[in-house]
């Protein structure tokens, strides 16, 4: 192995991730670069340095907040503030489905209902934005722009 | 365009299933409030590393505990709750970063060998708290940190915070194992030359002593 391939491999040499083989040609070559074994003793530090960085402790609340979001979630409110930008697009589509579905149908809402269905038309928005958002193999979906916009 | 495909799917599902709603089940429930418990301390630590301040770090994780227990009936339970979370986590940073860069820029694409472009635009709300770093290291190696793109970013502190392998790393990132060996490779480099040309005291000090 010369320098340059030892020097490329050498973060993965740190954590372990090359074959024996590849382990062993390295550490030949360490044994007898001086070069490459400074590189290697620079990555260790760094690689030791982010491994003692030290937890960052959340706000005393945030588990209460997150458990109250949470618990939002599963009764399908939205809360408001954090996810106002959202649920205001989606609250205006909402509105202008129900205004539009109200006319087609012709039926008579009155004002209250009309809120109401927004409030579920909304609710189902997120959701089909949600799942239409981009899954994983897990299902898990990427979290939308739209609740960052405007931060 | 995107306002369009969402009215007609919220067409469709007004006929079909406004009225549907599932019961929440308790169980499900309280077994999740019990994961939120355990592991949001650990993935708010996660979450500030990744995003360098608090406010940010808060949403991060708020937002992906909603998604988490939206589609918490397809977790897989033979993986960690924790990978599972983080992987929500990660991708969603790394969407935010990349639709933000977006809109600031033109065009930062090209320069990395996987696709990503090797230093991030940095962001003017990035610089780290000060008074949630505590030591005197922590600062300068935040402020390295949001000079990495976040696939870098999210690479090297999954590895080298999270000590996890590298295979938990790809499953995470939805990558390959030799992306995430390219990407913690020159994360380490690009966050030594940014220690030893912004902080190359602290930096130097603390090799020392390590
Ligand atoms: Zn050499």
């Amino acid at each position: 192995m010369n320098c340059k391939t030892v020097q490329s491999h050498l973060s993965a040499y740190l954590d372990r991730e090359l074959s024996g083989e590849e382990m062993l040609d390295i550490r030949a070559h360490l044994s007898e670069c001086f070069v490459c074994c400074e590189e290697e003793t620079e990555l260790r530090s760094l690689k030791r340095l982010l491994g003692r960085l030290p937890a960052i402790e959340p706000s005393g609340d945030l588990e209460q907040r997150l458990l109250a979001v949470v618990g939002a979630a599963r009764t399908g409110e939205r809360k408001p503030g954090r996810q106002a930008p959202f649920v205001l697009f989606a609250g205006v589509t909402a509105c202008a489905m129900a205004i539009t579905l109200a006319f087609l149908s012709k039926s008579h809402t009155t004002p209250a209902e009309a809120t109401m269905q927004s409030q579920d038309i909304a609710f189902e928005a997120q959701r089909i934005h949600d799942y239409t958002g981009g899954g994983d193999a897990y299902g898990a979906p990427i979290v939308s722009a739209a609740s960052y916009a405007g931060r | 365009m995107m306002r369009t495909t969402l009215q007609i799917q919220v067409t469709e599902m007004f006929f079909s299933v406004t009225t549907e709603r599932v019961p929440a089940r308790l169980n499900r429930a309280a077994l999740f409030d019990d994961l939120v418990k355990q592991t949001h301390r650990q993935a708010y630590s996660l979450a500030f590393r990744l995003t360098g301040n608090s406010s940010e770090a808060e949403d991060l994780v708020q937002e992906s505990l909603v998604r988490a227990y939206r589609f918490f009936h397809r977790y897989d339970e033979s993986l960690p709750f924790s990978s599972w979370l983080y992987r929500i986590m990660a991708n969603a940073h790394i969407d935010m970063v990349r639709r933000r860069g977006r809109l600031r820029t033109t065009s930062i694409e090209g320069s990395g060998a996987d696709g990503s472009s090797t230093w991030d635009l940095p962001d003017p709300e990035a610089s780290p708290d000060r008074l949630m770093l505590e030591s005197a290291l922590d600062e300068p190696v935040q402020t390295a940190l949001m000079a990495m793109t976040p696939e870098f970013r999210t690479a090297v502190l999954l590895a080298d915070v999270e000590g996890m392998a590298y295979e938990e790393v790809a499953e995470i990132m939805k990558t390959s194992v030799g992306t995430v060996r390219s990407r913690i490779h020159r994360g380490r480099k690009q966050l030594r030359s940014h220690l030893l040309k912004n902080a190359p005291e602290t930096y130097r000090s603390l090799c020392d002593e390590l």
